[in-house]
């Protein structure tokens, strides 16, 4: 039992005051000066070339300063997924495409001198197309006959597998031991096919980003991103403006979610303003955000397993078809996840294969979204080991505690798949899965629920589990760093690269620091994610800030320590050996117990003799990637007239670790919960039949609100990961991977029918049931 | 673009006078306008001045004036009036900050195909109250089948005649809590210990806009409770639907009566309906 | 009472005054401008735009007491009318104890959702001190979160009703 002082308490989140003041600042509520405005026009039609653009009346406008297109505006191919250098996504986009790939794609841009009339010009530009044949089904992508979305000289900047010529934005083999033996020494064969849907993040906050121009003609872009260094790499890279002329600034972010691990808006901005040195400010409206923003990924996972009697998976088979849309951003990572993330779970079986396509199609582009691909893989994973404890006589929570990966112990799975890289072979050092287990399962009260089907009038309860693992950063490539310096009073300033979009790792970071040096988060004083000002850090993406920006802070502030110790120890004569880090800001001579206080070292170091900051860095990047895990358990009453499913009491028990701040956690959990449950029963893109998306907008997309919500328990396993700062892991993402399967698997509990297709709404649920029935 | 005049007269007759020119239109302070936008429009009338926010009921009628929010609505009658089906329905409808702006004449003027009033005013059988061009008082029917009516009059008040002492079950069909219901299912009743004075039952939402279930209204009223289990309410509940984003024609139609079904036992035999 | 007059004959542009957070500020906006806009173009930037649909609550402030969506409200029908936004209530020198409770209780992550959920906050507590869960559900139904899930703010709600009574 660990005992720290400021890691693992309740510490306030340090930007929450300014945030419930109103005092804080999101992207669109900078104010600059004289500013321009860019509003995007987009195409129609699903798949179809730009043969001519009249941007005439746009330009006669009064108040229209200019209009973008492919027409008199080029850029080199590039991809917009916010990833390190070079990127595992195809570059297979331009600013300004000739070719437009989905009922929503960028055709264009309008600068003006007001939002009002950029869109209103936006509109009365006539655009002409060549229609092409659009492709929706993405079981058909590869086939021979289809169209081809990616003709043109698209290519893969790192040497992965990419053959746009057959759709394939991504592929992922992967197989060991051999599953056609496995196979033939089964008892049992179990063959299902899964299919999820693609949704939006619906973060609160629309895309904003602003370009403007600093004293010395530097262009300052403030953005609403989780990637501000990929963001400013990616707008070089595209618009030829030099890197060190441009600055982002990451401000108050209102909710990414993968949504704004994206490189969407900067470069617009950024070209629009470079062009007529005058500030540049676009922000998307919510309809726009639906289909100009990213999805999460629409996979199809086809799950086959060989198993014994006693219920031993001989072989295991993962089929994943995965639906990347027009572009491919993301594709081969996501796809990667949803194998990597998800078959380490059961470590012991023998014979395993993955195959894994990501397709193009002209449809709405999948991103990064909150669980990464590992959400779809999961909710087949959850329901096939349900459906195998099913058949034989197994009790789903003692099976998968029997089967589980545990401490000590590695899967071939680490080894063999990364992301876009090889993977990193791994032992895992934490994992309290069959805790999360045992108390979730009594919280839910599994016992007196489960296969009981208690029944009140047309409704009957069930309740049903899954279980998930992630990851803590992408091993070998992410990377974050760090610096501190120390002011007079004994405070420091903490320069972190990192991300916060609303997680709070500006407050965990701090609390590392505060820790390790004895003082309070109030002697923090952090600023981060201004690329002028803070070192490198790849950004809030793969659950990686708390391992990974996190250890760097550590190490950064270890270095501080060790110079305060040098400073006391040349203030005081006092041997170094004697001198340690106190409590509440002193440095403690164990020799005669006499105590420096930090602001005394500070004072000296600048002032007195042999001068100099008390300063330092540090980099850390993962050379593993330590999985969190979760059991997540649902209790839901189904309506057998209706097909309506209620969520009554969701929990969602994990291991991440130490938690830096328990009450941030539960609050990651208790948000990914929710987000998992609507995804599961309400959210939905529909589509007319030139694929233009229908329901754009909260009135027919809908989230979970207050009248909603179950009863929501979280909970925090006691673990330690021993290469964590202070024994953390990540938790951000893994709670929405339970919710889909977990509710999938109590509808079977309660009313023996297994949805293999999201969402699960009650039409759905009701024609199933009136299946069984044979109605 | 078109210059747009907005005026905010003090009296019905400066506001009726308003509302009969050209491309001239009332604002309650409703949504329906601000979503439309005011581009077809040179004025705009603001009704807030006017003496249309008031609710009176006296010997169980009711009379709303057309300014009266439905949180307004919804608050005074839980005092005056708490089991009015109309607490239930306009307390529900879209969200607390919405049902802050959304009137009850901007309401009527529109009664889109996701109204929450428009049900419980067909039970309650009201009436229109109108003045300046078109004025007078029209039922619901005679008001839906004839929009030309509509256009340039002035919404004063709805009247509800007999709006006390009925028992009533409600229900909305939503995906989530704050959402626009793919269809509505209203029931009022009064019971005379066994037997069954009067019973009503609308559903909204179908293809038309609302449908009194009369075939149910014959075999009840008068009759005694029991008859309630001999009639095949999911049959009779049926009401014709198109595809919504919520569920298909067949779905909605088949859950409707489901609900239909709900509303009349939880009624006409106590117990609530289940959601 | 509204006070508002056309700019100038021939005009499209409306002047009104607006009463917010106390304060009296003369505007000048479109005849087809929503509230949410003039707040936002004239320093209110705490009144966010989520959706400008009246679909999310981002914007919500108080309008004559009463919660309301500013996107879904011309300004020209709140010309004269009393507004406060979530700086009215508090300022970060001395906040609000809706505010405050917000901030101990882990009721804000991203942030973008609190400035209207803390307003329809105050508006409950303002008629129900003593509000139950499914009071504080049916308060809140208009106010999107993604982040939280709800649980913590309803923990704030439940925190400051504890408070602010037994300051009574």
């Amino acid at each position: 039992m660990n005992e720290f002082s400021v890691v693992g308490k309740p510490v306030l989140k340090v930007d929450s005051l300014s945030l419930a003041c109103g005092s804080a600042f999101f992207t669109a509520d900078f104010t600059v000066k004289d500013p321009l405005f860019l509003a995007f026009f987009y195409s129609p039609h699903a798949h179809a070339e730009i043969t001519a653009i009249d941007d005439s009346p746009a330009r006669a406008m009064e108040g229209v300063v200019d209009v973008f297109h492919s027409g008199n505006t080029s850029s080199g191919l590039f991809t917009t997924a916010g990833q390190g250098y070079p990127e595992p996504s195809p570059y297979d986009t331009r600013l300004f495409n000739k070719t437009v790939r989905y009922s929503g794609d960028i055709a264009g841009a309008v600068l003006a001198e007001s939002d009002k009339t950029a869109r209103a010009a936006a509109r009365a530009i006539t655009v002409e197309y060549t229609l092409l044949p659009p492709l929706f089904d993405p079981e058909k992508a590869m086939d021979g006959d289809v169209p081809r979305i990616h003709d043109e000289d698209e290519y893969a900047p790192l040497p992965v597998a990419y053959r746009p010529e057959q759709n394939i934005a991504g592929e992922v083999l992967f197989s060991f031991g051999n599953v056609e033996k496995g196979f033939a020494e089964a008892d049992f064969i179990e063959e299902e096919t899964y299919n999820t849907h693609c949704t939006s993040h619906c973060a609160m906050e629309p895309h904003a980003a602003t370009a403007s121009f600093d004293e010395h003609g530097r262009l300052v872009i403030y953005s609403s991103t989780q990637v501000p260094f990929h963001a400013r790499r990616i707008v070089s890279m595209t618009t030829g403006i030099p890197l060190h002329r441009i600055r982002v600034v990451k401000p108050r972010i209102g909710g990414g979610f993968g949504s704004k691990q994206e490189v969407i808006l900067e470069p617009y901005v950024a070209l629009a303003a470079w062009k007529h040195k005058r500030n540049v400010r676009a922000e998307l409206t919510r309809r726009e955000v639906f289909t100009t923003v990213r999805t999460r990924h629409a996979m199809r996972v086809r799950v086959k397993s060989g198993f014994k009697k006693d219920g031993t998976i001989t072989a295991l088979q993962m089929d994943d078809l995965m639906n990347t849309g027009a572009y491919g951003a993301h594709a081969l990572t996501v796809l990667s996840n949803a194998a990597s993330k998800v078959l380490p779970m059961f470590n012991k079986i023998p014979n395993m294969a993955f195959t894994g396509h990501a397709v193009y199609t002209t449809l709405p582009v999948g991103g990064a979204y909150r669980g990464y691909g590992a959400t779809q893989g999961y909710f087949a994973f959850n329901q096939h080991v349900d459906a195998i404890c099913r058949k034989v006589g197994a009790d789903f929570v003692e099976y998968v505690k029997k089967w589980h990966i545990r401490e000590g112990e590695t899967s071939e799975v680490f080894r063999a798949i990364g992301e876009g890289t090889e993977g990193v072979s791994q032992i895992v050092r934490s994992c309290k899965l069959t805790e999360c287990l045992d108390r979730g399962a009594e919280e839910i009260r599994w016992n007196e629920l489960r296969g009981k089907r208690l029944r009140s009038g047309s409704v009957v309860k069930g309740v049903g589990a899954a279980v998930s693992m992630q990851g803590s950063g992408i091993a070998m490539v992410d990377m974050g760093s760090a610096s501190m310096k120390m002011n007079d009073d004994g405070s420091f300033n903490l320069f972190a690269g990192a991300t916060d979009i609303g997680t709070g790792s500006d407050t965990i970071l701090s609390q590392i620091a505060a820790e390790r040096l004895g003082i309070s988060v109030e002697m923090i004083v952090i600023l981060s994610s201004d690329t002028d000002l803070t070192p490198f850090d790849t950004g809030a993406y793969a659950s990686s800030t708390t391992y990974i920006s996190g250890q760097a802070v550590l190490r950064c502030a270890e270095k501080i320590g060790e110079q305060l110790l040098s400073t006391a120890s040349s203030m005081t004569g006092a041997p170094v050996g004697n001198l340690s880090i106190g409590k509440g800001g002193k440095v403690i001579n164990s020799a005669d117990g006499s105590e420096i206080p930090f602001s005394e070292i500070a004072c000296y170091s600048m002032y007195s003799r042999n001068q100099f900051q008390i300063q330092a860095q540090a980099s850390f990047f993962g050379e593993e990637s330590p999985p969190p895990f979760m059991a997540h358990f649902a209790e839901v009453d189904v309506d057998m007239e209706t097909g309506r499913v209620r969520v009554v009491k969701f929990v969602s028990a994990g291991d991440c670790g130490q938690p830096i701040n328990p009450v941030l956690a539960l609050g990651q959990i208790e948000g990914a919960t929710l987000n998992g449950i609507s995804y599961a029963l309400t959210e939905q893109y529909l589509f007319d039949a030139k694929g233009k998306m229908t329901n754009n907008s909260f009135w027919d997309y809908k989230i979970y609100g207050s009248l909603d919500i179950p009863e929501v328990k979280a909970i925090l396993a006691e673990s330690s990961e021993p290469s964590g700062p202070y024994g953390a892991k990540s938790i951000s993402e893994i709670g929405i991977n339970g919710p889909a399967p977990a509710i999938a698997n109590a509808i079977f509990d309660a009313v023996g029918i297994r949805l293999r297709e999201l969402p699960m709404t009650p039409e759905k649920v009701l024609a199933a049931i009136k299946a069984k029935a044979g109605r | 673009m078109n210059r747009i005049e907005w005026y905010f007269p003090e009296t019905i007759d400066e506001a009726a006078a308003l509302l009969a020119r050209e491309r001239t239109v009332p604002h309650g302070g409703g949504t329906g306008l601000v979503k439309s936008g005011l581009s077809s429009f040179s004025g705009v009338v603001d009704l807030a001045k006017l003496p249309l926010n008031y609710l009176k009921m006296e010997k169980g009628i009711l009379e709303i004036g057309a300014s009266q929010t439905f949180a307004s609505v919804a608050e005074n009658l839980s005092n005056l009036c708490p089991d009015c089906i109309l607490v239930a329905a306009l307390g529900s409808a879209a969200s607390t900050p919405l049902r802050n702006r959304i009137t009850i004449g901007g309401s009527v003027s529109f009664f889109p195909p996701w109204s929450d009033l428009i049900g419980p005013f067909s039970v309650l059988e009201g009436e229109i109250c109108t003045e300046g061009k078109n004025s007078g008082t029209y039922d619901l029917s005679s008001w839906l089948a004839n929009r030309p009516v509509q256009q340039g009059t002035l919404v004063t008040s709805v009247l509800l005649p007999d709006a006390a002492d009925w028992d009533s079950c409600y229900y909305r069909e939503v995906r989530v809590g704050f959402d626009y219901p793919a269809f509505t299912v209203s029931v009022v009743a009064r019971k005379n210990g066994s037997k069954i004075e009067k019973v009503r039952a609308a559903v909204s939402g179908g293809l038309e806009r609302v449908t009194r279930l009369s075939g149910i209204e014959d075999g009840l009223n008068g009759k005694d409770l029991s008859q309630l289990a001999s009639l095949d309410v999911k049959k009779m509940g049926r009401v014709t639907f198109g595809r919504k984003p919520a569920g298909s024609a067949e779905y909605l139609s088949e859950i409707a009566a489901v609900h239909v079904e709900r509303c009349l036992k939880s009624v006409l035999l106590g117990g609530g309906e289940l959601r | 009472m509204s006070e508002v007059s056309p700019a100038w004959w021939g005009g499209i542009e409306m002047k009104g005054s607006f009463i917010v957070n106390g304060k009296k500020a003369e505007w000048s906006f479109a005849p087809d401008a929503v509230l949410l806009d003039v707040l936002r173009n004239n320093g209110h930037t705490e009144v966010h735009r989520g959706c400008g649909e009246g679909e999310c609550g981002a914007c919500a402030v108080i309008l004559e007491g009463r919660l309301v969506n500013s996107c879904q409200v011309f300004a020209a029908s709140a010309a004269g009318q009393k507004i406060t936004t979530v700086a009215g209530i508090g300022s970060i020198h001395s906040p609000h104890p809706i505010q405050q409770a917000f901030v101990e209780a882990g009721a804000i992550q991203c942030g973008f959702c609190t400035p209207a959920m803390i307003l329809a906050v105050f508006c409950l507590l303002q008629k129900t001190p003593n509000p139950t869960d499914d009071e504080i559900r049916k308060a809140l139904d208009g106010n999107l979160c993604r982040c939280t899930g709800y649980v913590k703010i309803f923990e704030a709600v439940r925190l400051t009703a504890r408070r602010m009574s037994s300051n009574e």
